[in-house]
């Protein structure tokens, strides 16, 4: 009988605390964590410390020429600048330059540079090292890492020969040092979008010295020194892979000095795991999991902003009978994207007809969705246009082909999306079309290959966040002739509407180099109308950046392309809480 | 006994191989492209083509394998592709350490709980104590252990963080291998979540193999002596009962490094656990090949040990 006393003593207190665990895990109740403070009385120096919870178990890349990703970026606008960068608006601001001359119609850029520049490490900072930097970025070495240099720097005179390794250098051909205050950029072709193309962090300016001393581990070493490699707000304190980064106040900055004493980038492999550390106040700002959504959006903290993303189906024109404009339009105008967002992404997502998103130059917030219609769809006009459309390509729903619409198998939301999809053409159109799913990186083969044929893809899911947020990006690579991502085989078909594909191909074209903004935007704005109306995408969503952020992080603003513009960190603080 | 290591050792060369060679193979003819992966995007025929030859992935399979094995000797594994060229030593350096101390206490707990309690079970056997104590275990073994995490989490989330000592911590993991408050306080729970699984099944084994042993004859001449059942217990059968669960705890020690997948991503510890998992999605050979290196010699390594305690355990197994 003893010994069963105290089994029964051992085992009861593991027991309860399981049972505990479970109560209160199911349990309901207030939301712990929840906001409450409206104080903006600024707090202590010693309370003046962000934490940034970013979701990904490490940066990819703390390099700006290697580094594509939002996350790597984030951090990169900490401590690196380029010649110019984009504002809260996403409008093109002088940032390393004070101002810049375009001549020689539109083929060369001058750079004034600010004075007295300095790297965080106290080490002055001219226009060598613009030069030293952008041509780094080209070299074989650094591109090959990412091979992305030519998408932001491209356009510059020899570029193209030096990712290669055919030429050794730019300097003295596409970037050239005028004086230490000023660096002249040559570059192949006129065009609007190059100053956007050079807000991305691949320009940004590096450190020579460092970056020769410490070769492919440099950024690994960006805290010694007291901090040093960038010129940016702030300088990092400490790096390390695993816990994240800390970035204190850069003393040598050019700008606004910013109010916050430290940032802490703190790594979170799961965005549940993110939300609830900061539901227990262990940092500041965190994403909100998909089924998290509804429910955080009541809430005082839930912050949100339009991103440069969008999701949509494409569909080849060289697959019949998706090159009939009425078949192409009744399958748009059948589908209510409103209804998708909601079943399968918990309404997270904006619907969407746009292809240049909200948030951006470019956007066109008159444009209408195919037919006329809004982004509910219109069935009984899909209806006509797809009866419409079958007798001109002599089909009926009998004796329509298999197609076949391809997703990436990387989550059960698009599973769920193609489903619903699917679903309504089948209710609406009485036609049954296939579902197959493949892997993301055969998505980006594929869709690569689908160039100028008629598959492997024949209508698909996909997505495009911006490069840079210039219309240039979202209409002249995607839907231009021969542009590397216009696997609809826009303009490249056999329709009837195809002289009028390649004329809206031509304006893209004009577009691209016009210098009168509002001209520009007018023109861009009518080409997008077009290809709408053509469903030459089909777009279904925008993916805003949804986030809670602790009610005394007072002055945080994001852009639109989800970043916050140098000079911004000084209207940053932490209030009493 | 050394004879018996260094034999073991040269063996572990060869099992080393054979996984390199097997995981090198599946690797390479996988067809998703860590080059396609990298690209994202911007995949264009030309990029793909120029970073395929700058990473050496345009080699023939023979010589792309030998640049692989002879990096291995120089503890080069070449470089991450996710984790755009990084080192992939520099990751097992850093995550290696942390799921190395997650599993080791984790099986700290599991041995320190488990054994006794099965132990306690053999002995009280088809009493109510017994049967309680096994139904308990076994709800607990059949919980996956993410379900425990997270409950445990959402659990530490609910607490009120505004009563002095409730302040708890829901991740991270703390200075490795330090153990001041703050890191105990990142550490106790999952430790004791990811011991909770395993400390169920040696419970569960510890009471079958003490069972098995209690029931030879040997027991029953002890008992017929008319020995302290304390004595037969602790002196004659447990340590002939441990035999089961000295191979089972040794081939458990690799698994137990790379098996806290949901813990680490629940608790967002930095372990290699899940970069292991992360770099099957992200096609990310160099990391993959490694951490089944480093796995392959955790396994290898526990078998050994496993030989070396038969001896000491039971001293009629000789080494040779």
């Amino acid at each position: 009988m003893r010994s069963g006393k105290k089994i029964t003593t051992m085992l009861l207190p593991t027991l309860l605390c399981l049972f505990g665990v479970l109560l209160s895990a199911c349990g309901g109740g207030a939301v712990p964590g929840g906001a409450g403070s409206t104080n903006t009385t600024k707090a202590d120096a010693s309370q003046q410390v962000y934490r940034w919870a970013f979701r990904l178990p490490d940066i990819a890349s703390f390099d700006p020429g290697i580094s594509t990703d939002n996350t790597s970026i984030q951090a990169i606008n900490m401590a690196f600048t380029g010649l110019v960068q984009l504002d809260e608006q996403l409008n093109i601001k002088p940032q390393l330059a004070e101002s810049y001359d375009v001549s020689d119609k539109g083929l060369t850029y001058t750079f004034h540079l600010r004075p007295n520049l300095k790297f965080s490490d106290g080490k002055k900072l001219d226009a060598n090292d613009v030069a030293y930097t952008i041509d780094r970025a080209l070299s074989p070495e650094i591109n090959d890492q990412s091979g992305v240099a030519l998408t932001y720097l491209g356009l510059i005179k020899d570029a193209p020969e030096r990712t290669t390794g055919k030429v050794k250098s730019v300097i003295g051909t596409g970037v050239i040092v005028k004086d230490p205050n000023t660096v002249v950029i040559k570059l192949t072709k006129a065009t609007a979008y190059f100053l956007g193309a050079l807000t991305y962090p691949t320009s940004y300016v590096v450190e020579k010295s460092v970056v020769e001393k410490y070769g492919n581990k440099w950024t690994d070493h960006l805290a010694d020194n007291g901090g040093q490699g960038g010129d940016g707000p702030f300088k990092v304190k400490e790096y390390n892979h695993t816990t994240g980064i800390k970035f204190v106040p850069n003393d040598n900055y050019y700008g606004k000095k910013p109010q916050l004493k430290e940032v802490d980038y703190l790594p979170y492999k799961d965005r549940q795991t993110s939300y609830n550390s900061y539901l227990a106040d262990q940092v500041d700002i965190t994403d909100i999991p998909l089924p998290q959504v509804r429910q955080a959006k009541s809430r005082p903290d839930f912050n949100q902003n339009d991103s440069l993303t969008i999701f949509y189906i494409g569909m080849n024109y060289k697959v019949k009978p998706l090159d009939n404009i009425n078949i192409r339009q009744a399958m748009a105008l059948a589908l209510d994207r409103d209804t998708i967002v909601k079943a399968a992404w918990q309404g997270a997502y904006t619907p969407n007809c746009h292809i240049i998103p909200k948030g951006q130059y470019g956007y066109n917030p008159d444009l209408k969705c195919p037919g006329g219609s809004d982004t509910h769809g219109d069935k009984k006009k899909a209806v006509e246009l797809f009866e419409k459309g079958l007798q001109e390509a002599g089909l009926t729903r009998q004796t329509f082909p298999q197609i076949t619409l391809t997703y990436a198998n990387q989550s059960p939301e698009a599973a769920n999306e193609a489903a619903t999809e699917v679903q309504m053409w089948k209710s609406v159109l009485g036609i049954t079309i296939n579902t197959t799913s493949i892997s993301q990186n055969t998505m980006y083969t594929q869709q690569a290959q689908t160039q100028g044929k008629d598959g492997p893809l024949q209508m698909w899911l996909a997505g495009w966040g911006a490069d840079f947020p210039d219309p240039e990006d979202w209409i002249s690579l995607q839907f231009g002739a021969g542009a590397p991502n216009n696997a609809y085989n826009y303009g490249d078909n056999n329709s009837s509407s195809v002289a009028n594909q390649k004329d809206l191909q031509k304006q893209m074209l004009a577009a691209d180099v016009m210098s009168d903004k509002a001209a520009r935007l007018k023109t861009y704005n009518k080409i997008e109308q077009q290809l709408v109306d053509d469903v030459a995408w089909l777009p279904i969503y925008q993916r805003p950046d949804i986030r809670l952020v602790k009610p005394y992080v007072i002055g945080l603003k994001f852009s639109a392309a989800s970043f916050i513009p140098p000079d911004s960190w000084a209207n940053v603080y932490i209030a009493q809480h | 006994m050394i004879q018996f290591i260094l034999k073991r050792l040269i063996g572990l060369l060869f099992v080393v191989i054979g996984v390199t060679f097997i995981t090198f193979t599946m690797g390479y003819f996988a067809p998703d492209d860590p080059i396609k992966q990298l690209l994202g995007q911007h995949y264009t025929q030309e990029a793909y083509l120029q970073l395929k030859h700058a990473y050496h992935l345009d080699l023939p399979f023979f010589q792309q394998y030998y640049n692989f094995l002879t990096g291995l000797f120089r503890l080069d594994f070449g470089l991450s592709f996710q984790s755009k060229g990084r080192a992939v030593w520099d990751i097992l350096k850093d995550g290696v350490p942390v799921s190395v101390e997650l599993g080791l206490w984790a099986l700290v707990v599991q041995l320190a709980l488990g054994i006794p309690l099965g132990i306690y079970s053999a002995i009280k056997a088809r009493t109510w104590i017994d049967t309680t104590n096994m139904l308990v275990m076994l709800i607990i073994y059949a919980l996956p252990s993410f379900v425990l995490a997270t409950f445990a989490q959402i659990a530490l989330v609910s607490l009120d963080t505004s009563i002095p000592g409730l302040n708890w911590p829901v991740s991270n993991w703390g200075t490795p291998w330090h153990y001041t408050w703050t890191d105990i306080q990142y550490k106790l729970v999952p430790i004791l979540i990811y011991g909770a699984a395993g400390f169920a099944y040696y419970a569960r084994l510890a009471r079958t193999s003490m069972l098995e042993v209690l029931s030879q004859d040997y027991i029953r001449t002890a008992r017929a002596k008319g020995l302290f059942e304390k004595a037969i217990t602790f002196r004659h059968a447990f340590r002939n009962a441990l035999i089961p669960l000295v191979t089972v705890i040794s081939v458990s020690l690799g698994f137990l490094v790379s098996g806290a997948f949901f813990i680490e991503h629940v608790f967002n510890i930095p372990g290699i656990a899940e970069t292991t998992l992360t770099s099957v999605g992200a096609s990310d050979y160099p990391v993959i090949q490694a951490t089944t290196v480093v796995l392959a010699i955790a396994v290898v390594f526990g078998n050994l040990l496993s030989d070396i305690l038969y001896t000491v355990v039971d001293p009629r197994i000789k080494s040779e």
